[in-house]
């Protein structure tokens, strides 16, 4: 299974590195762009970014310390092309992200992590997905989840 | 809780990037920081020139890191100096690691007897290398093959304990 993640500035790159990583342990192949795509104001994808969006099955936005132009542009398109696909972000995200990526949005409010979780579940019940892409997209959502509650950042 | 930093010498990242393991040490630290004589070592070797460059583009974690007691730096090397070694580096790494609270990711003996001195916690790519292991990231034979791909890549690692570790993992042991 391919899966796309769009992190939103460059300091979520790690998280999304650590997913990476993870989920190679769970056979997932994983595309985390370069940190040079969020530097600066690159509004335009990379052709590679667009490649690997293009074949992923599964996308996973993780916004939680920023949002870069290119993060924007590769979950818009990632929304437009209709693939499962959830946005992670940080509440003081989520009224840029909303008009958007409406019932793909889950957002991470660290005092209550369940109701994040809650959201994956609802989001992935009516999602219109394979169940491999489903699941997927439930086993990384979690991972996030707990790497963004729990992972020190100071 | 303060988040895992790590200062890392050119022989690990050199490594570590020769099996395209470097995105992996986001498993164990938020920050790498490369000091500056780390940086121009990489530079000046052919095989490594363009890949400093490179790895802060695609990855944010590696931060560049030049902010360190230099008179501590100089003292120390003058003692490295006099044993006939000019290389600043593993010194720098163990300096700024001191000031960061960082671990230092160094191989070389000294480095590391320096980094003890200092009563910082310090550990060298084998000891990356297993702790990938144990996250899952690669198969026992997999684990075997990057040990070999190091040796032929000319890379020194504590072969006696490589292969004590490959036992424990019922591997075949490599020839040093």
């Amino acid at each position: 299974m391919k899966v796309f993640i769009s992190y939103g500035a460059t300091e979520d790159q790690v998280t999304a590195l650590r997913l990476q990583a993870l989920g190679v342990v769970n056979g997932l192949t994983i595309y985390v762009p370069p940190a040079h795509t969020r530097q600066g104001q690159q509004s335009l994808l990379e052709p590679q970014s667009a490649q690997k969006l293009r074949e992923a099955e599964v996308i996973l936005g993780v916004v939680v310390a920023g949002l870069s132009q290119a993060c924007q542009a590769e979950l818009n398109l990632a929304i437009g092309m209709g693939k499962a696909a959830i946005v992670m972000a940080d509440p003081k995200f989520a009224p840029n992200l909303q008009p958007a990526f409406g019932p793909n949005l889950v957002v991470i409010d660290p005092a209550n992590p369940a109701s994040a979780e809650l959201g994956i579940v609802q989001h992935l019940k009516a999602m219109n997905a394979h169940q491999s892409a489903t699941q997927a997209l439930l086993a990384l959502g979690t991972l996030a989840l707990g790497l963004l509650i729990f992972a020190p950042t100071e | 809780m303060r988040a895992p930093q790590c200062t890392i010498d050119s022989s690990c990242v050199i490594a570590l990037d020769h099996l395209g393991f470097l995105p992996y040490l986001s498993l164990l630290f938020s920050q790498v920081l490369l000091p500056k004589a780390v940086r121009e070592d990489l530079f000046k070797r052919r095989s490594t020139k363009n890949r400093v460059q490179a790895i802060f583009e695609s990855l944010a974690f590696f931060k560049r890191c030049d902010d360190y007691d230099k008179g501590a730096v100089d003292f120390l090397l003058a003692e490295r100096e006099r044993e006939g070694s000019r290389d600043r580096g593993e010194v720098e790494a163990v300096v700024q690691a001191s000031k960061f609270g960082a671990t230092v990711i160094v191989d070389d003996a000294w480095g590391r007897e320096l980094a003890a001195r200092d009563d910082l916690q310090y550990h060298g790519t084998f000891w990356v290398l297993q702790r990938f292991y144990e996250f899952g990231l690669y198969s026992s034979a997999d684990c075997r093959r990057n040990f070999v791909s190091l040796r032929n890549r000319g890379i020194r690692l504590p072969w006696t304990e490589v292969n004590a570790f490959l036992k424990s993992i019922k591997e075949l042991p490599i020839e040093p």
